[in-house]
């Protein structure tokens, strides 16, 4: 397939950290501060508001000569994850533009919105709305559009038009290089990229003329999208924000029978669903549901969405209104129709997958569980508690148990240490203290040999244990085991208690 | 109350009497069947109250011919899990309903695998071949021990056809649990709670109950670390550990239990049997020491025959 021509916006916001403070209300806006890192052992400023910038105020400048500049400096420590955080939820919020977006740290968002403007009269309209937006959250950006992501990001930090009068700073390559162009003479890309390309090569190595042809617009390297692209989506707009959660619920429900009608004319069905309520202010809400089975069925689609949202540890909060309501598809598999079977069973079966879905929706996919066997005969790792949604075939436990002694109803995992008196070397236990309480025993049966893993430890050694099934005084039967064999494994061998028969 | 107050209702019937001199037969007689219905009603009630049912005039049933039709009644073999003592069985009327949520306790701390392997057996007879669900408390069941899938083959279930929800806390459970028994597809649902359970009251219970009548999932609530409380379950049991038989060469025996039926809707409860479980045959039998004098006497422990709330 032929790849269609990109074109990518980027969005570079210089006085992020600043902005950052000032829309959380740290921070005035209209005074000067600076953030300051320890470097070199001075503090010196990495960052500035507009304000201090109109003073003078530049980073690098250590903090004792900005303060020498402007005496009434107030200075914030650099919190980079902090800025990462604000970029972070910036970007998710510019997904409503295209589904193809990406950070490019520090500061920037690259969008690739190649086929996605005619939402917005054009291109200059959509980078229109996305100033017009982050400048409502409080945001300074710079946005350049281009061919490459590399000459959008480049076109947007130094403020150009044309990326052949980029200074060859924008190439960002190390400052020897830099140094060994500018005294050849060439300060711009334009005169840099008008040299034989071999000799820059030979030069500067094949890596430098990859870069430049990259910053010119000349090779696409794509974006790492955030996330991928759905295999379906659907979305409404509102002209004016709707302010209520149920409205909203309303219109998802509508995209839902869209999306499912889609994944009917496809023939396949879901596996995650994605809802995204986009506030008009930038904050993002989403709510991601999945299904043990592929579906397409929109009314069972809103009651794992529904229950999603009823379970929120802070309930939705509208704020001034939602004004994009989207419902994407993440996951799809092929789901033929099919007829139901007279006897109900295959109905019975699809209400219980909606059950487990529900029950993993509410309280959390690894909450809803089944056992597995695995091939081991240490007992704490014959059994193991597996995930519903990681599909296996069934195990044939009848088997598995037909060959073994009997085991446990409940297993103590790790197994408890108890004080035993036993006979000494490999006699069963006559007494024994657990949990505080002395039991004297009164009926016993082993010892069953288990010995250790040794092909899965790196000495080769490990502890054999001798478990013994014994009945206590109270009419209780436990599982205890001696660990070690006494003389040749351990001179005092442990005793622990591993499990309770019923 | 006061004289005055006897002298006006005095003074009222004497206004009644007055009036009842131009009152015409028609109206005697509306007035005779409302009287006539005040009294059926105030024994209802009275009825009503004494079953301990909640004293609305809503509570009182339907009678059978407004019930939905919408499923057909099972027939008497699937209504009921029999547990194969007979005299046991006789007791409950044919065994357990399927339809119903059961209670068990164990009777102390060291008794967790003895009720947790009572319950399992019976969901197991309850479930047959359709698939069972454990609900239990997401921090609470590791120091009673964790619930062991070749042990649970030892009582005939098989593992894969058990699934395990861990709720956050005993609401979320109880609330997992309803959803569950309101699943036709399961065959049983065991709800795990272990201490004092304030989330577990008579509407919690009544929820479960009613769901359980309606889809015929058998429901089970496993309590440890608890006395036992009020609630609207069918039957209520105490499972305590008894010492089984020794095989041969001293070897401890198979599960036996000390079952105590404390609550029984309908029925007589303060019985008393000793159960061991007989894998081979897939049935309880009674064992002749201890309860088993007490089930031969008539299943009454310490005399109480008492009609259960």
């Amino acid at each position: 397939m032929a790849s269609l021509p990109r074109r990518y916006l980027a969005a570079v916001l210089p006085l992020l950290p600043a902005e950052r403070l000032a829309a959380a209300g740290a921070a005035p806006p209209d005074t000067p501060f600076a953030f300051i890192e320890k470097q070199r052992g001075a503090n010196r400023i990495v960052a500035a508001s507009a304000c201090a910038h109109a003073l003078g105020i530049v980073p690098g400048l250590t903090l004792a000569d900005a303060r020498a500049r402007v005496p009434e400096l107030a200075a914030f420590a650099a919190d980079p994850t902090a800025d990462a955080v604000a970029l972070e939820s910036l970007a998710e919020a510019c997904d409503r533009y295209t589904p193809t977006l990406a950070t490019a740290p520090p500061d920037a968002i690259l969008l690739d919105i190649a086929g996605c403007a005619h939402f917005h009269a054009g291109e200059a309209g959509l980078a229109h709305d996305l100033g017009r937006r982050l400048a409502r959250a409080g945001y300074t950006a710079r946005l350049a559009l281009a061919d490459t992501p590399d000459a959008a990001l480049a076109l947007a930090r130094f403020g150009s038009d044309d990326p052949e009068a980029l200074p060859i700073a924008a190439l960002g390559c190390a400052e020897e290089t830099e140094i060994a162009l500018r005294r050849a003479g060439l300060k711009t890309l334009g005169a840099v990229a008008a040299r034989p390309r071999a000799a820059l090569a030979a030069r500067f190595g094949a890596s430098f003329t990859t870069r430049l042809d990259r910053v010119l617009g000349r090779e696409d390297a794509g974006i790492d999208a955030r996330r991928s692209r759905p295999a379906i989506e659907h979305s409404v707009r509102f002209a004016e924000p709707i302010a209520s959660v149920e409205q909203a619920c309303h219109h998802l429900s509508r995209l839902a029978r869209q999306a499912c009608e889609a994944l009917a004319c496809r023939g396949a069905g879901g596996r995650a669903f994605c809802a995204s309520l986009y506030r008009s202010d930038g904050q993002v809400a989403r709510f991601d549901v999945e299904t043990a089975r592929p579906t397409r069925d929109a009314a069972l689609v809103m009651r794992l969405l529904a229950e999603r949202i009823g379970t929120l540890a802070d309930p939705l909060d509208p704020g001034f209104g939602y004004d994009l309501v989207r419902l994407a598809v993440l996951v799809s598999e092929p789901l033929a129709e099919v007829a139901l079977r007279l006897d109900g069973d295959a109905r019975g079966e699809a209400a219980l997958a909606v059950l487990l879905d529900r029950l993993r929706t509410r309280l959390g996919p690894a909450r809803v569980s089944g056992f597995a066997a695995a091939d081991s005969h240490i007992p704490e790792r014959a059994a193991y508690l597996r995930a519903l949604d990681s599909q296996a075939e069934p195990f044939d436990w009848t088997s598995i148990v037909a060959g073994l002694p009997s085991r446990p109803l409940l297993l103590l995992d790790p197994p408890e240490p108890v004080a035993v008196i036993a006979e000494v070397p490999d006699g069963p236990p006559l007494r024994f203290v657990w949990r505080a309480r002395a039991r004297r025993v009164i009926h016993q049966e082993g010892p069953e040999r288990i010995a250790a893993e040794w092909w899965r430890r790196r000495d080769g050694r490990g502890r054999t244990r001798d478990y013994y099934r014994v009945e206590d005084d109270g009419g209780c039967r436990y599982w205890l085991f001696r660990h070690g064999l006494y003389g040749t494994e351990t001179r005092q061998p442990d005793w622990y208690l591993h499990g309770l028969f019923a | 109350m006061d004289s005055q107050g006897v002298k006006s209702t005095r003074t009222g019937r004497a206004e009644t009497a007055q009036k009842g001199g131009i009152v015409t037969a028609k109206q005697r007689k509306i007035r005779d069947f409302q009287f006539a219905m005040r009294i059926v009603l105030t024994a209802r009630r009275v009825i009503l109250k004494l079953e301990h049912k909640e004293n609305r005039m809503t509570a009182i049933p339907y009678p059978s011919y407004r019930q939905p039709a919408s499923h057909p009644l099972p027939d008497a073999g699937r209504a009921r899990i029999a547990l194969g003592v007979a005299a046991l069985d006789q007791r409950l009327g044919g065994g357990l309903p399927r339809a119903a949520l059961h209670e068990i306790y164990a009777g102390s701390d060291r008794d967790a695998a003895a009720a947790s392997g009572f319950t399992f057996i019976i969901a197991g007879l309850a479930a047959a071949s359709r698939c069972m669900i454990l609900v239990r408390e997401r921090r609470r069941h590791r120091s009673a021990g964790d619930v062991y899938a070749p042990g649970l083959a030892a009582f005939g279930i098989d593992p894969s056809q058990l699934f395990l929800v861990d709720a956050p806390d005993s609401l979320a459970a109880l609330r997992a649990g309803a959803d569950i028994a309101r699943c036709r597809a399961v065959g049983a649902v065991v709800i795990a709670l272990s201490g004092q359970t304030p989330a577990y009251d008579l509407t919690a219970s009544r929820r479960l109950m009613l769901a359980a009548a309606e889809t015929q999932v058998t429901t089970l609530l496993l309590r440890h670390g608890c006395t036992p409380c009020t609630s609207a379950a069918h039957s209520r049991w105490q499972v305590t550990s008894a010492a089984a038989a020794p095989l041969d060469a001293d070897a401890p025996g198979a599960a036996v239990f000390d079952v105590r039926l404390l609550r029984l809707r309908g029925g007589m409860d303060g019985f008393q049997a000793r159960l061991a479980w007989d894998q081979s045959h897939g049935f309880f039998a009674a064992t002749l020491s201890g309860g088993g004098a007490a089930l031969a006497a008539g299943g009454t422990a310490g005399g109480s025959w008492r009609r259960a709330a």
